[in-house]
């Protein structure tokens, strides 16, 4: 099998499968462009955006995601309403992380342009604020209410005035 | 430490991205959570998803101070000077508006230099007349829902003038039927989809119909998705169907029974792959059966979607054997053993497997 070494912003060396590697679309980008083919055992990707802590967490996400089928363009249609309920148990259990950690992974899987990654962790987020009124919303990412009563009596009744699309 | 403790101290667009995920309720609150939250909706497309409705009620209250954002505006039963103040507080940003039941006698200028969907339902025509004298340029949607003849006069003579617009809804009725003259002349719009609705009990006189086939041919290029509703626009499908290359989808709803059908042999009609989804709905006892859509689905050939009022075993196993591509049907009822029908028709050789069936009521 064959492997890649990822250099994190931390300088951390991580060696993974090349089929790992190649679920980021920035990373197989590199490849090409710096002529770095399959044999090139000792060349080193450096990846100066994603610190170490993350890129474990995005090595083990696309370890057990790598076979997954490429979505088709038709899958992608803007026009569908965009579901958050259907995230699968082991990627639920792998976003079991503090706040912090689940927004590095999202600009991680930004930067290293990983899809499905991107999907499931923005997903994340939306549901950590689907179903909640403002209050708690505001608890849940430690927010300050800066509003004057006057200011928020005022979207309050305009959000009345509010129909869905 | 991470420096990023909550959604809006991401980049932008991934701020977008996530909030593309919420409904209207929930982005309701999010307005409400802090001053800088309300900015991000106000600068961010999710204000698209919100939709502002105005009646005499919402108008008497304090909305002029509103320094929200809102693209989205529906204006119902407004009168006069209130009608006026509403639309010229929000003229400026306001990119589709809903006009229903509104009335205007004063002159007055109005300029809507982002409106690119227009929906106007019940307006007199001054106010139609007031909107299209100004240049109109955006407007690439434009939805008519019954209107009284002037109105119809002022809609018409925009229509020659207007060559921005890829979208017309059309909802008509005997009164107010803008195909009862030949239009296909007159425009220089090239549509990309069109929606054509007659009330269900008027029966569309031979003139009307050959002036809607004449539209269909002359937007046969570029228009993407046709919906027709009544009966009598089946016909039409099948008249006109050699000469729409681009449609993609392709939607027929008839409240009637579909009675006299098309005397057309199946040949006539040309294979086209591009079309992906079809929906052919008559209601009551004499809808359609598996012969109505032999000759649509045998020139569908790569067909993704299917939609129907009523699934049959016959129809399931037609496209099963025939439809590799088919991935999607949708109806509002079935025969009660249509789904363990087609599991056991997946067993067998050269059937496609991979059909969801999805019923919606």
């Amino acid at each position: 099998m064959q492997t890649i070494k990822l250099q994190s912003s931390d300088n951390e060396i991580f060696e993974c499968d090349l089929a790992v590697a190649k679920c980021s679309a920035t990373i197989r980008t590199m490849l090409e462009d710096l002529g770095i083919d399959e044999n090139s055992e000792d060349e080193v990707v450096p990846l100066p955006n994603v610190n170490s802590a993350i890129l474990r967490k995005v090595i083990q996400f696309c370890t057990y995601h790598k076979d997954d089928p490429v979505p088709s363009s038709t899958d992608d249609d803007e026009n569908k309403e965009k579901r958050t309920d259907d995230i699968t148990s082991w990627d639920a259990d792998f976003l079991k992380v503090d706040q912090g950690t689940l927004f590095e992974l999202i600009l991680a899987a930004n930067y290293l342009d990983i899809r499905s990654l991107l999907d499931v962790t923005c997903k994340t987020v939306a549901n950590m604020i689907k179903g909640k009124t403002p209050d708690e919303i505001r608890k849940t990412f430690n927010i300050k209410n800066d509003f004057t009563p006057a200011e928020e009596e005022q979207v309050r009744k305009e959000n009345t005035w509010c129909e869905e699309k | 430490m991470s420096l990023i403790n909550q959604p809006l101290d991401l980049p932008f667009e991934l701020c977008e991205f996530i909030f593309d995920y919420l409904q209207t309720r929930d982005l309701l609150a999010c307005c409400l959570v802090s001053k800088s939250w309300l900015d991000f909706f106000n600068n961010s497309i999710c204000h698209h998803k919100i939709l502002l409705s105005i009646d005499e009620t919402a108008a008497m209250c304090d909305l002029f101070n509103c320094t929200r954002k809102f693209v989205r505006i529906k204006l119902n039963k407004l009168k006069n000077e209130r009608f006026l103040d509403i639309l010229s507080h929000f003229a400026a940003c306001v990119e589709e508006l809903e006009i229903e039941n509104c009335e205007l006698k004063k002159e007055c200028n109005m300029k809507f230099p982002s409106l690119k969907c227009l929906s106007i339902s019940s307006t007199p025509a001054e106010i139609i007349h007031k909107i299209f004298n100004n240049p109109c340029n955006n407007l690439k949607c434009l939805v008519l829902y019954r209107l009284n003849g002037p109105t119809i006069k002022v809609v018409s003579n925009f229509l020659k003038t207007n060559d921005s617009l890829e979208e017309i809804n059309f909802y008509l009725d005997e009164k107010n039927n803008i195909f009862n003259r030949d239009i296909s002349n007159e425009v220089t719009f090239k549509l990309k989809s069109l929606f054509i609705s007659y009330k269900s009990d008027y029966d569309l006189p031979t003139k009307t119909l050959t002036n809607i086939e004449k539209f269909l041919k002359s937007q046969g290029d570029t228009l993407e998705t046709i919906s027709l509703i009544n009966s009598a626009n089946l016909r039409l499908l099948f008249r006109t169907w050699n000469d729409l290359k681009a449609v993609n989808r392709l939607y027929f709803f008839s409240s009637d029974p579909v009675l006299d059908f098309c005397p057309l042999n199946v040949t006539e009609l040309n294979k086209n792959s591009k079309i992906t989804e079809l929906e052919l709905h008559a209601l009551g006892p004499l809808s359609l059966n598996l012969t109505h859509f032999i000759p649509f689905l045998n020139a569908a050939i790569a067909l993704k979607s299917l939609g129907v009022w009523c699934l049959k075993k016959d129809l399931i196993e037609y496209v099963a054997k025939n439809f590799d591509n088919l991935r999607f049907i949708s109806c509002a009822s079935m025969d009660s053993d249509c789904l363990t029908f087609y599991n056991d028709l997946k067993s067998k050789i050269g059937i496609n497997d991979k059909i969801q069936i999805h019923q919606y009521l």
